[in-house]
């Protein structure tokens, strides 16, 4: 699968600039090219035991844009993430932030980034401006511009009526924005956002979203790793699919499906598990073939030539409904990875309209 | 049904915290026999070091002394050396002074005076003399007069401090003030390690450009502000309520404070890195702190320990800890006189903190 970039239209479709209303604090504190490599990843490797849980991983995260990390549990996200945030050295392989090495230089890597763990990292004991305060004064940010820095973010975040209120009573979404706003305290070169909208509310993930495409729009560089199919598709420039540690593809979610050699998917629902296949296979045209209990999916170039033939199968046994969509996110996900919905994968499977 | 759910369910939890099993049966054992050992088969009087300064050389202090062997470990020595037995090392409670010619009055049936100079702080060790004296007393009676009045006087005389005696007050408010504040400290030191990884903040903290030794220093040097606080509130309670004194130097009093609390500090960073949950936390904690109060005399002195645990007492921060504040409270020392116990708890601070650092790591790989 061939590397692409481009500012996708698809990522753009959702943004709602004036939702920012007058949060207009400049977050980047360098320079930055959009479309610049910032983070080049080569060949990133890491072996437990017997287990390579990364392996060979390859990519790029520009500047001014969202890469998309997709991969169910135990695809290697986690690990990867950690792997780049200089928590956990590699078995082999690199990256390069800006030039330094993560292997190398972790001292200058770990002034570069910022991490949004994927578990809230706040201390609920204190306020959301002690939280940051604190992070804060950890990368050397001290005085009249941590205090402005500080006001900075809790205004980006929303928070700025609650900066003094401990953390352990903001509702979840508060403390999800906020886990956010310590990961940028100290201006990050690159923003590593880990499932950022984990378990919160649509308001609240909405929120989040929108601050990530803020973020974005600033000329920063994000990785953002995420399970929801429809957040990846309305949130990210570009997608690197994960799947068992190693990078099956990556590119921007149109140029992945155009590459495809089918652009439909036909999925017959309720259809008896004994039923032999082999004359649906047979009709031609059928790029692909998914079989799960009672769901049959049909993945083809042009589900119109094909209405005809399943009606006839369909009047043989009426339980059989039938839906047809475009491929979307969560096919090419699934095709990809070769997988069925199974723990950790988060996508809708109601996503085909009904036939 | 659902109550033997959660039952099984927690069950299966403590079972699998292997090292807070064996921690729940073998720590409580090791305190035991400890404190067994302390209370049953201690040394008893017999451990008590008794400098005799004999200028008499007569008939009678040898009786004395003899006497006194049955029960002390009597040491004839000269007046210096039984003065830094007593002042100086404090390895003595009290020595005792036989004039010239005490042998010649006695049996003249003339009284005399002998001389006892003491370290009051050492009270408890003080009163055993005592009372050793006294049947010392009854035996050399037969010499002389048995019916006869009192020949021998004894002219007590304090060379430690102003005060002649103390109450065990003045053994206890500290003693368990200290086995107090090292208890907060153990378990105030592993949970605090440990909610970094609860509240997953040690996440942040292991890919912040943020050295390890600072990460422990801070946390460690925001304990020990709270323990010596703690300490010396403690002891300042029992100074209002109980009359406890002070010592005549405030800035000893902090200094020692502040030393035995560190030397606390660093050796609960030690324990927190071999501790990895609460279950582990709570019975290693109690045991560790039993453990150095009673052998580092801070719930009974450490003649009543067998002499093997004696030794090994010298090398526990409780013990230097507790002689630093008797030193200061009992003995009315300055920061000078206390300068070795300051360094010996300092150096303890700083060696623990040094293999706490080598020990601890959260759960990334990558260090700064």
């Amino acid at each position: 699968m061939s590397t692409m970039f481009a500012q996708s239209s698809l990522a753009r479709r959702n943004l709602r600039p004036d939702s920012y209303g007058d949060r207009s604090l400049t977050l980047v504190g360098t320079t930055r090219e959009p479309g610049k490599v910032a983070l080049n990843v080569d060949a990133l490797s890491k072996r437990y035991g017997d287990i390579d849980a990364v392996s060979g991983v390859s990519f790029d995260v520009r500047h001014g844009e969202i890469l998309g990390l997709l991969g169910l549990n135990g695809a290697g996200k986690t690990t990867l993430i950690s792997m780049l945030a200089t928590e956990r050295i590699p078995s082999s392989g690199d990256a390069l932030l800006l030039g330094h090495s993560i292997r190398a230089e972790r001292r200058a890597v770990r002034r570069m980034i910022g991490v949004a763990p994927q578990d809230l990292a706040l201390y609920p004991m204190l306020t959301a401006a002690e939280n940051l305060r604190f992070f804060g004064r950890i990368y050397d940010i001290h005085g009249a511009e941590l205090a402005s820095r500080v006001a900075q973010l809790l205004d980006f975040v929303g928070l700025q009526d609650r900066g003094n209120d401990r953390v352990a009573t903001y509702s979840g979404g508060m403390k999800r924005r906020l886990n956010l706003a310590v990961a940028l305290v100290h201006r990050p070169k690159l923003i590593l956002l880990d499932e950022p909208t984990a378990g919160v509310d649509p308001q609240s993930r909405e929120d989040i979203l929108n601050l990530v495409r803020r973020l974005r729009d600033e000329g920063n560089a994000i990785l953002y790793t995420t399970h929801y199919m429809e957040e990846a598709e309305g949130l990210c420039d570009r997608l690197c699919f994960l799947n068992q540690g190693k990078v099956v593809a990556v590119g921007t979610q149109d140029a992945l499906l155009r590459n495809l050699e089918f652009s439909e998917v036909i999925e017959l629902k309720g259809l008896s598990p004994r039923v032999d296949l082999a004359p649906i296979r047979a009709l031609g045209g059928i790029c692909h073939v998914e079989r799960h209990d009672g769901l049959v999916r049909l993945f083809v170039r042009r589900a119109a030539d094909l209405l005809g033939p399943l009606q006839r199968i369909m009047n043989r046994d009426k339980s059989v409904r039938l839906g047809i969509a475009p491929i979307s996110l969560e096919n090419l996900f699934l095709h990809l990875t070769g997988e069925e919905a199974r723990e950790g994968y988060e996508g809708s499977p109601e996503s085909l309209r009904s036939g | 049904m659902k109550t033997l759910a959660v039952m099984l369910k927690d069950l299966r939890l403590i079972g699998r915290d292997h090292f807070g099993l064996i921690a729940l049966v073998v720590v409580p054992i090791v305190v035991i026999m400890v404190i067994a050992s302390a209370t049953q088969s201690g040394g008893g009087s017999k451990s008590i070091v008794f400098p005799v300064v004999n200028e008499d050389q007569g008939p009678v202090a040898t009786a004395l002394i003899q006497a006194f062997r049955k029960h002390l470990d009597v040491r004839e020595v000269s007046r210096t050396t039984a003065h830094q037995l007593v002042a100086d090392s404090n390895a003595a409670p009290a020595a005792l002074v036989l004039p010239p010619e005490l042998s010649k009055r006695y049996l003249a049936q003339k009284p005399s005076t002998v001389e006892l100079l003491t370290d009051p702080a050492q009270w408890q060790e003080l009163q055993a003399i005592k009372v050793v004296m006294l049947l010392a007393d009854r035996e050399t009676a037969s010499l002389g007069d048995p019916l006869g009045q009192e020949l021998l006087t004894v002219r007590e005389q304090s060379i430690t401090g102003d005060a002649l005696s103390f109450s065990s007050l003045e053994q206890n408010i500290p003693g368990f003030s200290l086995m107090f504040v090292l208890l907060t400290l153990i378990f105030s030191v592993t949970l605090a390690l440990r909610e970094e990884e609860v509240w997953n903040t040690s996440t942040r903290l292991s890919i912040a450009p943020l050295a390890p030794a600072s990460l422990l220093g801070g946390k460690l040097l925001a304990r020990l502000i709270v323990g010596t606080a703690q300490l010396l509130l403690l002891l300042l309670f029992g100074h209002l309520v109980y009359g406890l004194r002070l010592g005549h130097s405030s800035v000893a009093i902090i200094a020692v404070a502040t030393a035995a609390v560190a030397s606390m500090t660093g050796f609960a960073a030690v324990v927190a890195a071999f501790v990895r949950t609460r279950e582990q936390a709570i019975p290693v904690g109690l045991a560790v702190s039993f453990v150095l109060a009673s052998l580092g005399g801070l719930f009974w002195p450490l003649y009543s320990l067998p002499r093997t645990v004696q030794t090994i007492a010298q090398g526990l921060m409780t013990t230097w800890s507790m002689s630093a504040i008797q030193d200061v409270m009992l003995r009315g020392r300055t920061l000078t006189g206390v300068s070795t116990e300051v360094l010996v708890l300092v150096s303890y601070a700083l060696i623990s903190f040094l293999i706490a650092l080598r020990l601890f790591r959260y759960n990334g790989e990558a260090r700064a």
